[in-house]
């Protein structure tokens, strides 16, 4: 009885198992939409945390130089066996890839001991598929024999990192401007206001310094006289400056309209506006921001296998 | 009175027209879609045809007691190579000659792929490995070239097909067309043998 148990509950185990890692084009989690720094999806923890931080870290440096827009699944089961049409169909399902089709998608299912690498129609000719078939063959296949499941799939990620990024003519532009560097630009936008801002005020401050008969700095305010229009809503300002160095004097006139006795009417907007602008820029730090695919193509090139 | 009635006239020649060009339109887009999947097709399996000689000559340096194999691919190939489909002519008979030799390429393919299993040397050559990877990825091209090649072709016959276009189609000469069948010879199920 406690035999008949123990392989009923063995059984049962086994089934359940099965049963929760079998994984369709659909129900594969894309963690790409949730965070863009996110590339390797690995729902059933096969690799490794260290293994799946370093391949995203440099799948996310080749979207940003090469613009090439990659998913990469490490699962233990899909249906129908076919790594190669699982591929195709996440491909349609999602448009992985850029505009320009240089999508890329590496998967390995270590149930039915299938890996497939997809390149999308934009990236055919970097990586061709007797590349892929090599890059397998070196540095994937010798390794998921030994069961080495993060081995493998580093060594595929960095050998084809370092095929794409030694082609010259994959560039960023091609995909357009990324969002990051969108972001960038803003920031460097509002450092040059600010930049513009203080530049202007350190100059009139210099030029209202400046003496007019001796052309030296230092003018020191002897008197100064508000005379109120009520009627036209004006304040006339009459300043006397006295220049240290030549002791003449500097009469100047110039009129304000009326406010409520700040002072600072005038100076409140630009202040405030750099700020807005520094936090609606902040707003990307608060948490991981999702990416999108753009539809990219697949025409089927690529190659695959079993081990 | 008269006015009235030749406005409406005119406002139901318009309608008519507006309503015909639109579809006669949307026809040549689709038409032209056609076409471009086709040739898509064709480019395909020429890449496919192109394969073919380095891979027999990589085999033959193997596999020398196998000529008769490696024969009936060349022979094949050139077969097929003669026949071309021009995408604005893609009648029922020219596809099914087209489908065929093609077909035959493929199973004459699969037979010579079969033997090398036999020359564990062969398959552990760098050169055929990736041979054979590109002669996969060229069949995936294919297979993913006629599927849309159909999709193409049903979009196409849906709309000359339904009603009221299928008048107008007929009038300007838009024929249904004809749809990428599976490859004569695939139906048969491979032999088994042990």
């Amino acid at each position: 009885m406690k035999r008949f148990i123990l392989f009923l509950s063995c059984f049962l185990l086994l089934t359940i198992r099965i049963q929760a890692a079998s994984y369709t084009p659909e129900s594969l989690p894309m963690v790409y939409l949730q965070d863009q720094t996110r590339h390797v999806v690995n729902p059933d923890g096969i690799l490794s945390a260290g293994c799946v931080a370093a391949m995203d870290t440099l799948l996310w440096n080749l979207e940003r130089n090469k613009g090439v827009q990659s998913v990469v699944a490490v699962v233990e089961s899909i249906e129908n066996d076919d790594c190669y049409e699982f591929c195709m169909q996440l491909a349609r399902l999602h448009g992985i890839g850029s505009k320009a089709n240089t999508g890329l998608i590496i998967l390995l299912s270590t149930q039915n001991r299938c890996y497939q690498i997809l390149t999308g129609t934009g990236l055919e000719g970097t990586l061709p598929d007797a590349i892929c078939r090599r890059i397998e063959n070196q540095k994937m296949v010798p390794f998921l024999k030994q069961g080495d499941w993060d081995q493998a799939m580093y060594q595929t990620v960095y050998s084809v990192c370092k095929v794409i990024e030694g082609d010259p003519t994959l560039i960023n532009e091609l995909t357009g401007k990324k969002k990051q560097e969108g972001g960038n630009t803003g920031l460097y936008f509002v450092g040059a206001v600010i930049l513009l801002f203080i530049l202007i005020s350190w100059y009139s401050n210099r030029q209202r310094n400046t003496c007019p008969h001796c052309g030296k700095q230092g003018l020191v305010r002897m008197n100064s006289n508000i005379i109120t229009d009520r009627i036209h809503r004006i304040e006339h300002h009459q300043e006397t400056f006295r220049c240290p160095h030549c002791g003449q004097l500097t009469h100047r006139n110039h009129d304000e309209p009326m406010d409520n006795g700040t002072g600072f009417g005038g100076m409140v907007p630009p202040i405030m506006g750099p700020w807005g602008g520094f936090r609606r820029g902040g707003s990307s730090f608060d948490g991981p921001q999702g990416g999108s695919f753009e539809g990219g193509d697949f025409g089927g090139g690529g190659s695959g296998g079993e081990f | 009175m008269k006015t009235k009635k030749i406005r409406n006239y005119i406002l139901a020649l318009t309608a008519l027209f507006s309503l015909n060009s639109c579809s006669y339109n949307e026809m040549v887009e689709k038409d032209e879609a056609v076409s471009t999947a086709w040739s898509n097709v064709e480019v395909q399996y020429q890449r496919r045809s192109d394969l073919i000689p380095n891979l027999v000559s990589t085999v033959k340096g193997y596999a020398q007691h196998e000529q008769s194999t490696l024969q009936a691919v060349m022979e094949a190939r050139s077969k097929a190579t003669q026949i071309t489909v021009d995408a604005d002519n893609l009648t029922p008979e020219k596809m099914k000659e087209y489908q065929q030799a093609q077909g035959e390429i493929s199973s004459a393919l699969g037979k010579l792929l079969a033997i090398t299993e036999n020359y564990p040397e062969l398959k552990a050559n760098q050169n055929f490995s990736e041979l054979q990877a590109q002669l996969e990825g060229t069949e995936n091209r294919i297979t993913e070239a006629r599927r849309r090649y159909n999709e193409s072709v049903q979009e196409y016959n849906v709309l000359v097909r339904s009603f009221p276009n299928n008048l107008f189609a007929k009038m300007f000469g838009f024929d249904k067309k004809e749809k990428y069948e599976a490859e004569s010879g695939s139906e048969k199920a491979p032999e088994v043998k042990f």
